[in-house]
This record gives C-alpha cells, structure tokens and sequence, in this order.
C-alpha cells in the first residue's frame, strides 16, 4: 500500500490536525509514528521543518499578563460570586413570586375588563403580519390569497359574497351552502415594505400601512360593521346610520357613522393614535378600567398611551398623519427612533441607531416613493447624523 | 506552553462539582494568558478583557450546575468571553443590535505589533507574523488564530464563528493558501535581515 505520508504538502501538513497537533506537543501518541515517517521519508524533512516553523510562528502570539493581576482578577471574582450567593435563596425566590403574581394579575386583569371577543381569539389562531413578504387575504372559507403587488387592491362586491384582486381575479368569500353561525372572519395581512386598499363589503374604504392586519367578517354582521385592526389604517366610512362602524385595536374602540379617520395601533409602539379627518367618531378605551368615551372632532388626535394608560386630545394638521397613504411621510417634533421604525416598517430593512441619536426630536418630510437610500439621506441630513449600510442592516451614529 | 489540554480542562471541571474549590483556580490561571490574548483580539482596551474574563469566571463560580451541563469547557470558555466581550463593547457603542459572533473584528496584527519585546528573534518573528495576518480577512484571521494558536478543532471553530463546519474547513484552507504565500516571502525577508546582521 502506497503511504499518504509521501504525498503531503505544506498546505495538507497544515491542515491535517494530527500533524498539528503532534507539532504543538499536544498529541505524545504520536510520536512514534511521526518519527518513523520522517526517517521513512527524508524528502520531507524540508517540508516539515517549514510547517513546524510556521506552527511555531502562529501559536507566538501570546499576551503575558503579571501573575500579580491574575490573582487580583480571580480574588475580585471569587469576592463577587460569594456576595451573589449568599443573597438569593429567599430574594430569588421573592423575585420570582412577584413576577410570577403581577403577570397573574395582569392577566387576569386584562380577561376581567377588556372585552375580548371572537377577533382576539380569530388574529391569535393565524399568523403575525411580519413572518411572510408577501400581502395576504385570507377569506372566510380558509383560502389564502397572495398578492405580489406593491400596493393590493382588494375590492368586495355582491354584497360582500365574492371579491376580486387587483382587478383580475375573484373569489367566493365563504363555502357555499355552509351554515351560518358564528361570523366567519376575513383577514388582510400587510407585510413590511407594502401597502394596501381594501374596499369592503359595505364600500367602505381602508388603506392599509406596512405591517398591518385587518380582520372582519364578510358580509358583515346584521347590527354592526366591526373591525379588528393591529397597525396603521385610513379609514373612509360609508354612511349607514342603522349599521355603526366599529374599528378595534388592542387597547381602542372608535365608533363611527359616516366620516374618515387615521388609526395607528402597532404593536411595537408605546402608543396608539386616532385622528379624525371628517364628520364625528366617539372613542373609547377597550380596557373598562378607563372607560371614557371621548368624542372626537375633525382635526384633532387622541394619543392613548399603551403603559401610562392615558390620553392626549391635540389639534393637529390631519394631512400630516396620512400622507403616507400617497406616500409621504411628514412627522413634528418626533422622536428619530419612531421614525426610524417607520421607515423600517415601509421598506422593510433593518435599521438600528445609537441611544443618543434615537432620543432626539425631529421634524421634516419624506418622500418614500424614493428609494429608501434617498430617503436614509434625507434622515441623516435632518437628524445631523450619518448612517452607514452594513450586512444588510443599517446604522445611524451621531456625525462625529 | 499555554495551550489547551482539552481533557485536563474536564477534568478540572470534574473536581470542581464534585467539590474541589481548587480545581476552578487551576482552570483559571491554566487559561488564562491564552483566554487573555484571545480576548485582546476584539478590542484594545484591556480593561474590557480583563473585566470579561472576571464577570465569565464569576458566572462559572455561581453555577455548578451550568458548568456540569457543558461538554467541551475550553470550548465555552472561549465563546463565552468572546460573547461578553462583544456584549459590552455594543453596550459602550450604544448599539441596539444583538451580538453577532460572525461579524467581529480581529485584530491580531495590531497587538503584535504592541507586544513587540526587544529582542531580535522575537522582533522579526512578530514582523513576520503581521506579514502573515495582515493578507487574511477577518474571521480568516479569527479561525486560524483559533485553530494554531487556542488549538481548537473544525467543529469548535465553526461554533464560535458561527458558520457551518464546511465553511470553517473552507475558511482555513484559504487562510492557509495566503500565509504558505506570505511565510515565503517573509522567510527570504527574514534571512536577508538576519545576513544584514551578522554582515555589520
């Protein structure tokens, strides 16, 4: 049998980790059969010296710290491990009790007086908005539809019975001959970097933010039309006196005849915000805890925050919070982080920042039909920072 | 010398759960100066290094049963600072990203150059291995210190870099391809320096 020994170069020397480590005096084993390679082949001897040295070379790297300052270090650390044992037990314990008794409560808390309904508990049973990239219309009967335009267009006709996409294609809303019970449920799903319009059974009309979902029955049901919303939606009611239009979030519930409004709800935001843009809606918050019903005048916007669990009524240019719907996105006095995950929301990228440049206030207007590096610029430019693009993701710094 | 003897380190391991306070010393002043260098490679400031090495041996001594669980310590030795080190060097940049083992920076030529001692032999040995480091990219850098310097294997390596074990065997064989390049030519260096030398 022919020996591999013979055939070995620097490269496969180097790489064979037998050689390596019998080199590094890691692998005594070995010995003796390395030794007997080397007088068995001789030619090699050059070659292995070469590796040795280069082995030798690289493992040469090594920082000396004092012995002086390793005790110190370890002493310090054994100092600290005690003083953290020594503590739990009871604290731990205690900790954890708290947690574990404050989630109950809120828990029990939120079931007690929110109103959950048959929307929570539909939303909970399909998928989050983030997790495909394409919109998504999932109808009553469990068809999934994905729409790869950039802005869908869903319209619902015969009186919420069938609908059709971008003009083309039309669907059956619910399985023929089924029963009707409970309220069957429709779900539009807008991903990050899309948008979408929906016209509803009704003709009543929504826009759709990136990063959004909708859900609501189709047709709708006999005394109400109401909506579950989770992110940013523009609202345009079509009159109905006898039939109010309900639109809920997670922490809001405005009510509406005919008239248009802005809701933002995301879930990754401290606050939620509705603003009127004509006619009358009555809000109130979903949590009977802070049950107040507010009614809403044109131009004015209700900020509910999500931990402080209070409001806001501000008078405000309403074009301002929906110009996103044509694409702009105009923002006064607002925190660079929330407009960051704006941005990150309509182009679907990731963008993270420093702590001290998040913080800080800005006003300005961007057009988003751009692309977003012009848009990244136009932020940097605003906000007196830079950003740099790196591993798909980018980073804002303050401009040093 | 420094490098690791991965059974001698379980070992320690061993004693130390089963009650022997001592052996988690012997491990710590063992590793140490390899652990050390390995961590100067992702910053400068020494503080950071030795601070990390500190809050990783203090975690080690609070939980027994976390270390029983691990199967190659000198493994989780070194990812583990290379995390803690990372960690707090996001948290002073004020980053908000999670840390990402891939994507270090290593920066072995640098901190040759500072430990350069004033002596003629380890003076051209350091010269020749920034010649070395310098024709590699980052984590090709990071692997081979790994592989020639720590002593870790493949799998070992690729875990720490986070890549697949394939990726890693790439990674090392390209790396070896460039430094057998540079080891040529900084061999002749070397001798026309050492000629220069004994000529004056």
């Amino acid at each position: 049998m022919e020996d591999s020994f013979a055939y070995h170069s620097i490269e496969s020397l180097l790489l064979d980790d037998d050689f390596c480590g019998w080199v590094r005096g890691e692998k005594p084993e070995l010995e003796e059969y390395y030794s007997e390679k080397l007088k068995q082949f001789p030619e090699k001897a050059r070659i292995v010296n070469t590796v040795i040295s280069i082995i030798s070379t690289l493992s040469e790297d090594q920082q000396k710290v004092p012995l002086s300052r390793k005790i110190e270090i370890w002493e310090e650390a054994t100092k600290r491990a005690k003083a953290k044992k020594r503590k739990p037990v009871l604290a731990q314990f205690l900790k954890y009790a708290a947690v574990f008794i404050v989630s109950a409560l809120i828990t029990a808390v939120v079931y007690y007086f929110v109103d959950y309904d048959g929307y929570e508990k539909y939303m909970a049973s399909t998928p989050p908005s983030v997790t495909s990239n394409e919109t998504k219309l999932i109808l009553g009967n469990g068809e999934e539809i994905e729409i790869l335009t950039e802005e869908a267009n869903i319209i619902y006709k015969n009186k919420g019975t069938q609908v059709e996409v971008d003009g083309k294609e039309k669907y059956e809303v619910e399985s023929k001959g089924k029963a009707k019970t409970t309220p069957t449920y429709n779900q539009v799903i807008v991903p990050y970097g899309r948008k979408s319009k929906i016209i509803l059974p009704d003709s009543s009309e929504v826009w759709l933010n990136a990063g959004s979902r909708l859900v609501y029955p189709s047709p709708f049901e006999k005394n109400s039309r109401t909506l579950f919303l989770e992110g940013e939606g523009f609202f345009i009611v079509a009159e109905n006196k006898e039939k109010p239009f309900i639109v809920k979030t997670n922490q809001l519930k405005i009510e509406a005849l005919g008239t248009s409004f802005n809701i933002k709800a995301y879930p990754d935001e401290p606050t939620e915000e509705a603003v009127l843009a004509e006619g009358l809606v009555s809000l109130d918050f979903r949590d009977k805890l802070y049950n107040n019903n507010i009614k809403v005048q044109p131009n004015q916007k209700v900020t509910f925050s999500k931990l402080k669990k209070e409001y806001l009524v501000q008078e405000v240019i309403v074009n301002d919070y929906i110009s996103w719907i044509d694409g702009m996105f105009i923002f006064k006095d607002q925190s660079m982080d929330i407009v960051l995950k704006r941005v990150s929301r309509y182009y679907n990228i990731e963008i993270l920042s420093t702590k001290e440049l998040a913080m800080k206030k800005i006003a300005g207007k961007l057009d988003l039909k751009d692309n977003y590096i012009g848009v990244l610029q136009t932020l940097a430019l605003i906000s007196n920072g830079s950003y740099s693009e790196h591993n798909n993701k980018i980073y804002f710094r303050p401009k040093i | 010398m420094l490098t690791g003897d991965f059974e001698n380190y379980l070992l320690l391991r061993d004693r130390y759960i089963k009650g022997d306070t001592k052996a988690l010393a012997i491990l710590y002043f063992e590793v140490f100066d390899s652990l050390y260098s390995y961590g100067t490679k992702f910053t400068p400031n020494k503080e950071i290094v030795e601070d990390s090495i500190q809050n990783l041996f203090v975690d080690l001594l609070g939980s027994k049963k976390k270390l029983a669980k691990v199967i190659n310590v000198k493994h989780y030795i070194f990812k583990s600072l290379k995390y803690l080190i990372l960690k707090e060097l996001a948290r002073k940049n004020h980053l908000l990203d999670n840390v990402d083992l891939s994507n270090a920076p290593f920066l072995v030529a640098s901190s040759v150059e500072k430990s350069i001692i004033n002596n003629e032999e380890t003076d051209s040995k350091s010269k020749l291995l920034s010649l070395v480091y310098d024709k590699l990219g980052k984590k090709e850098k990071e692997a081979i210190y790994l592989k020639y310097n720590c002593g870790f294997n493949y799998p070992e390596i690729a875990n720490i870099l986070q890549i697949n074990i394939e990726s890693s065997r790439t990674l090392v064989y390209r790396a070896i391809k460039k430094i057998r390049k540079s080891f040529d030519t900084g061999s002749k260096m070397n001798v026309v320096y050492k000629n220069r030398l004994s000529g004056s």
